[in-house]
């Protein structure tokens, strides 16, 4: 009997030794462990053992049982680790080959400027109004304190439609539409296109400005320093030095062009600020009294700032770009830049 | 303008370098470059019609470091002889509302020659050729005071008889510069008896100008409205150094201290004799216009606290007379102060704008209103962008070559009057003819994978005064869309299809309907109008040969208005469901003509309310698969339930579509 135990549990260690693989052992399981395996025959035949030798017997069965089933256990973990070791090996990929998907879209960098400069003001409290490209003399002109035949009107080069429809040449227009409907309080931007009859490296037929305007009571110079010394140290740093200088604006008065510290050189000279360490921003003045005439607004009792300014020269300056056509032009190389 | 400083330095004592002095008149409002040889460089702005002298911009210095003008090198000895001018020259102003002031002195026995050395230096650091010593004078003073002047050989001149009036229709002139122009009715000659001899304050006329045979000169100084000079100029297309500072309007005193200098110097560089006398026509005195001033005001709108010495300091070192709160404004300033608001500009930039304090606003906005067209646009920017399409800004101009090439019809376009060039002489009605021109554009330049959209207004004449303006979104996409070549497929309808989907499900439109559409744009039977809102589909092959584009280009236009409509403005939760689904796939035949849209739609109405969601799962060939999820909001279905449902379904679909069912 011990001999046959013996010889079993020989066999078996034998067969899982011999085992290569997760089923092959689950075999080897079945044969020696299962329910028809000879130790369990032998297991069952105990019964016929007299009293006093059926522990010894017993133990001798259950300790081969034993070593068989840690034996199995151990080389199964071994083998299941092979295998899965040899799964991975095989699963392994070129973690540099390119990602799947469609590549994303840009928004063009004249958009992203616009809505950069729309947010601080957003943020400032203004709300947005708009008004038509094609806009009628009157608007363009007339109500911005610019007479028929006065040469300020020619501080644009204008596209005409007719001899009073006009493509307008800056966003100012929205300021007389708003102001004609309603009442100050007010604090508006207006972002769109304008149109001038001009084109080179610096200059395009079609380009965004950001119009800008507040009215209320007892507003003063000092809070349109304020604001636009806001915004530019927003839009361009919060160290950026930022100057005001008197300038000419037939709807302001006084009128002041803006100055930021240029942003190649910080104000030390170069060939972008054209060795003044300065470029200019924004265009911006006192709303003329007869602007507000012209709304019915009565200038004692309500004073007001505004300002404009071309968003493509600012993408420029931010950017680093040299020729303004480039924005029109479309190139999938460069709108992926930004 | 240039102005070389030393001819400033005549008129006004400089202390500080010249790179100072260009920077203290650009923050005084005139910008200044200093160029080489000592030469300034300003831009005159303009309402500054006193900055278009040299003296005008002394006067500006002199403010800016609170000093004065020098005045002693101005006067010049008159040598008049005996023969006077009223008895040797007549003038007669026909129309004086164009010419309210003209004033002449004749110079006897000139002889005509180079200019002297120090004179021709002059004005050629100021930027002007030396002609002769009579043409010099005249420039000289046009740069000194910024009064124009004009010389006429006086025997050349038809009895000596001026008359100023306006030139008669289609009256021909030739100027110095041997062009010869047709005149209007509205526009104002120097003329004799028989013919003009000068466009008035914008050229004179060849038949009495200045030669070496001139022995007598007849000098004119005027002041001619500044609209009639700024039209005549303009129709003209002669600009010139008179007619710019005629047009801004200048100084009415100057006209005589001009006319006096220049008959004196004329003289004396051309060892002549000035007449007696001086001719004056004019319509009536002018006098100089007082404003009031009220300093509270002045710091009101600044911001400041400006003392009134300072202000009334101000405003003398301009050259305004202060008497209490009055203001008399010099002639010179004329064209541009005439209001409180002018002198407080006036008083600030003389100030300088460094010293107003910036504040911020203390205001609030009670009746705000928020604009969502903006915010919507800026959206959709975003959700394109997240589906591979780049964004495009085209000129809102195109040209007629474009509506030809995508056979979009022109008649509704809007056009410019004055267009640069024939490609940008008409308002765009679509978007897609710039889009397309972006592909060429790239194709040109070897990028064959372009996904480009815009959203941009659009044009169309309409009955009132201001043509109609509309916002689209346009889309046109070719090549593949994918990061990387290895992954296989290209753009086509079912790619745009799903931009639109997710386009619609992220504004929360969910009825939106695919219809057929015969639009010459779409390649028939590869597109469809996206029902009340545009279209979507492959670009016509008849149009893409248009284009230098080797491949299927697929687009859509959508009408923003439409899109913004739809949109849903606030969402609602609805809670998630509680018990699980139970589907059931169809896999069938469907004949001809039967599609996708119309089996789901019959699935739906076969199945009621249970059938909550139907899509197709699998297509080969003709073979479609789809599957029906089925779901209670009150508890779990069973099988027999659902099984009731479905053999409905499966009827239906044979019944109503004839579909074959696998």
């Amino acid at each position: 009997m011990q001999e046959k135990i013996k010889d079993i549990e020989k066999q078996a260690l034998a067969a899982i030794e011999k085992a290569a693989t997760a089923a092959a052992l689950e075999e080897v399981r079945v044969k020696f462990l299962g329910k028809k395996s000879e130790l369990m025959a032998v297991l069952k035949s105990l019964g016929t053992l007299s009293l006093e030798d059926r522990p010894q017997a017993g133990s001798l069965v259950n300790a081969s049982k034993s070593i068989i089933e840690t034996t199995i256990k151990e080389k199964m973990t071994a083998l299941l680790q092979a295998e899965q070791a040899k799964k991975i090996e095989a699963e392994k990929i070129d973690v540099t080959l390119p990602g799947k998907g469609i590549r994303r879209g840009r928004i063009h960098p004249i958009t992203q400027v616009m809505e950069e400069a729309k947010s601080i003001f957003l943020r400032l409290g203004y709300e947005i109004a708009e008004g038509p490209d094609i806009e009628s003399d009157h608007y363009n002109f007339d109500g911005l304190n610019i007479p028929p035949h006065h040469p300020s009107r020619d501080m644009w080069s204008t596209l005409f439609v007719s001899d009073s429809v006009i493509l307008r040449t800056h966003t100012s227009p929205v300021q007389v539409r708003v102001m004609e409907k309603r009442k100050p309080p007010l604090a508006i931007i207006a972002p769109g296109r304008v149109y001038r009859r001009d084109s080179d490296a610096t200059h395009s037929p079609v380009f965004h400005q950001l119009e800008g305007f507040l009215v209320d009571k007892k507003v003063t110079f000092g809070d349109l320093k304020g604001t636009l010394t806001e915004f530019l140290r927003q839009m361009f740093g919060q160290n950026k030095k930022v100057r005001f200088r008197p300038s000419f604006f037939p709807f302001t008065e006084p009128s002041a062009e803006v100055d930021v510290e240029c942003v190649m050189c910080s104000g030390r000279g170069c060939r972008l600020c054209k060795e003044t360490g300065w470029l200019e921003i924004l265009g911006s003045g006192m709303i003329d009294p007869n602007v507000f005439k012209a709304v019915g607004y009565d200038a004692e009792k309500h004073s007001g700032f505004a300002f404009g300014m071309g968003i493509e020269r600012i993408a420029m300056l931010k950017y680093g770009i040299d020729d303004i056509r480039l924005f029109f032009e479309n190139d999938i190389r460069f709108l992926e830049q930004f | 303008m240039k102005v070389p400083i030393e001819w400033l330095k005549d008129l006004v004592d400089i202390k500080i370098k010249p790179e100072q002095l260009a920077r203290l008149l650009t923050m005084g409002g005139l910008e200044t470059v200093l160029e080489a040889d000592n030469v300034l460089e300003i831009d005159i702005i303009p309402n500054r019609a006193d900055c278009w002298s040299i003296r005008g911009i002394a006067r500006e210095v002199a403010a800016l470091t609170k000093t004065k003008l020098k005045t002693q090198n101005l006067k010049l000895k008159i040598n008049e002889i005996s023969k006077n001018i009223k008895n040797e020259v007549t003038v007669e102003v026909r129309d004086k509302k164009l010419c309210p002031r003209y004033m002449a002195r004749a110079i006897e026995n000139v002889e005509i020659k180079n200019s002297p050395e120090w004179l021709k230096k002059r004005l050629e650091q100021a930027g002007l050729r030396s002609i002769n010593n009579v043409v010099d004078v005249t420039n000289y003073l046009l740069l000194e005071l910024g009064q124009p002047m004009h010389a006429f050989d006086a025997d050349l001149i038809t009895e000596r008889k001026i008359i100023v009036r306006r030139a008669n229709a289609k009256e021909k002139v030739t100027t110095l510069d041997d062009k010869t122009h047709e005149l209007d009715k509205d526009m104002l000659v120097i003329s004799d008896p028989n013919s003009a001899i000068a466009v008035a304050g914008v050229m004179g006329a060849g038949n009495t100008e200045v030669n070496p045979k001139t022995k007598t000169i007849i000098l004119e100084s005027a002041y001619f409205d500044p609209i009639s000079i700024h039209k005549t100029s303009k129709s003209l297309k002669l600009r010139t150094d008179s007619s710019i500072r005629f047009e801004h309007g200048v100084d009415w005193q100057v006209v005589k201290e001009a006319v006096d200098r220049g008959a004196a110097m004329i003289a004396e560089l051309g060892q002549g004799t000035v007449l007696k006398g001086k001719v004056d026509v004019k319509a009536g005195a002018k006098k100089p216009k007082v404003i009031k001033l009220r300093p509270a005001r002045v710091n009101q709108i600044l911001g400041t606290n400006i003392s009134n010495t300072q202000m009334i300091n101000i405003l003398k070192g301009l050259g305004f007379k202060v008497s209490g709160t009055q203001v008399a404004v010099p002639f010179f300033r004329a064209a541009d102060v005439y209001r409180e608001i002018d002198l407080i500009e006036e008083i600030a930039r003389i100030y300088g704008y460094h010293k107003i304090e910036a504040t911020m606003p203390n205001t609030s906005f009670p009746d705000k209103e928020v604009d969502q067209q903006d915010l919507f646009r800026n959206n959709l920017r975003q959700i394109l962008a997240g589906c591979g399409l780049n964004e495009a800004q085209t000129y809102s101009m195109i040209g007629p070559a474009d509506f030809e090439k995508t056979a979009l019809p022109q008649d509704k376009a809007v056009k410019i009057a004055n267009p640069m060039n024939i490609e940008e002489s008409l308002m765009r009605t679509s978007l897609l003819p710039g889009l397309l021109n972006v592909v060429e554009h790239n194709h040109n330049r070897q990028m064959e994978n372009v996904f480009v959209f815009e959203i941009g207004k659009v044009f169309e004449s309409a009955a009132q005064k201001l043509p109609a303006e509309k916002w689209l979104l346009t889309a046109a996409v070719t090549g593949s869309p994918f990061i990387s070549p290895i992954d296989k497929g290209e753009a086509d309808y079912f790619f745009l299809k799903g931009i639109l989907y997710n386009l619609f499900s992220a504004l929360g439109i969910s009825n939106y309907r695919f219809i057929d559409t015969t639009s010459h744009l779409i390649q028939p039977g590869q597109g469809a109008e996206i029902a009340g809102l545009g279209f979507v589909g492959a670009l016509h092959p008849d149009i893409v040969a248009n284009y230098k584009v080797n491949k299927p280009v697929f687009f859509f236009e959508i009408d923003l208005h439409e899109l913004i409509a739809l949109a849903k403005k606030e969402r609602r939760y609805k809670s998630l469901p509680k018990y699980p689904y139970v589907y059931r796939d169809i896999a069938m035949f469907a004949p001809k003509g039967i599609g996708n849209q119309m089996i789901i739609s019959a699935i739906k109405e076969a199945a009621g309310h249970l059938a909550a969601d139907v899509f197709l799962f699998d297509k080969y060939k003709d073979s479609l698969a789809y599957r029906v999820i089925y779901r209670s909001a009150k508890d779990t279905l069973t099988d027999t339930e659902v099984n009731s449902h479905h053999h409905q379904v499966i009827a239906a679909l044979v019944s109503k579509l004839n579909v074959r069912i696998r």
